[in-house]
């Protein structure tokens, strides 16, 4: 109504919202940064060749956002399948773990506890097992039984009332 | 008269000097503040690698989702680059074959990169 009067309060029409082309259209992954986070050692696992294939081919058609949609499509496949998976098969420890990274400033080196029960779930199902590369296996961080920074014992107290109740059941 | 000492006699002079005690030997206190500040380099320098593995965790996790989130952002410009190829075509239709000639003229001789569409008209804040 007051768009009549005052051109700042148009209502601008020309904003492109055209849907893309049928054949090149995905599911796309939708998760939040936290869960992302959290899922990113497993998709790196699992989806290491579908990622190097895409940024091979940006790199070789000079960007390559036209030329590559179909690899950008597998990609995110990829990415969707371990999400699908992590929720299916360990959900509650996969959202101990990202609501403590949530609440942790996304450091992940303060939510080692439920990451731990985390990494044992994925690894009993889904056989995918979280390794930090350029590193010795045995020195790998999340592995540090001891380490200086830990931030809070929140973490640690979530996660031991998490295996208490999971005994249980 | 004569002043007379008190009842029971003078209490005892002292002659030796009262001094505090000097603590250890100088040496003592050398190698416990070196060990202090040894022990205190050894966890800052503990602390500096635990920093840098954590930092590279981190990296990683974000070399893991980059493509994902490439792949993503470039299917936005995609569309909007094949909506603006669409959009063309229409505006074209309505054109004299004069005006067509001209609109049809590449702005950039340089065909060694896609020119995608990067600006896009505002909508309202509460869209975006």
């Amino acid at each position: 109504m007051l768009g009549q009067y005052f051109s700042s309060r148009h209502e601008w029409e020309n904003q492109d919202n055209n849907p893309l082309p049928k054949e090149f259209e995905v599911d796309e992954v939708g998760a939040t940064s936290a869960p992302l986070l959290s899922a990113s050692y497993f998709i790196g696992a699992r989806c290491r060749p579908y990622n190097d294939d895409f940024l091979k081919c940006k790199d070789e058609n000079n960007g390559g956002t036209i030329e590559c949609l179909k690899e950008g499509r597998r990609v995110t496949r990829c990415a969707v399948s371990v999400l699908t998976d992590l929720n299916k098969h360990c959900f509650d420890s996969f959202k101990l773990h990202y609501e403590c990274l949530e609440q942790n400033n996304h450091h992940l080196g303060h939510c080692r506890s439920s990451e731990k029960i985390f990494n044992a779930c994925v690894f009993q199902n889904l056989k995918l097992s979280k390794e930090i590369p350029g590193v010795a296996k045995d020195k790998q961080i999340h592995l540090n039984e001891n380490p200086i920074y830990q931030g809070t014992s929140n973490d640690k107290k979530l996660s031991s009332d998490f295996l208490k109740v999971h005994e249980k059941n | 008269m004569q002043d007379l000492p008190p009842i029971g006699g003078y209490e005892p002079v002292q002659w030796k000097r009262n001094l505090p005690s000097r603590g250890f030997r100088p040496v003592i206190y050398f190698w416990l503040i070196s060990g202090a500040m040894g022990y205190g380099f050894y966890r800052f320098y503990q602390g500096v690698d635990e920093q840098r593995e954590l930092t590279r965790e981190k990296q990683w996790a974000r070399f893991f989702l980059q493509p994902l989130l490439i792949a993503e952002e470039d299917r936005n410009t995609a569309r909007r680059y094949f909506s603006e190829l669409k959009r063309q075509e229409l505006v074209k239709e309505s054109m004299s074959d004069e005006m067509k000639a001209k609109f049809e003229e590449e702005i950039y001789h340089d065909k060694s990169k896609l020119r995608l569409p990067r600006y896009t008209a505002g909508g309202p804040a509460s869209e975006h």
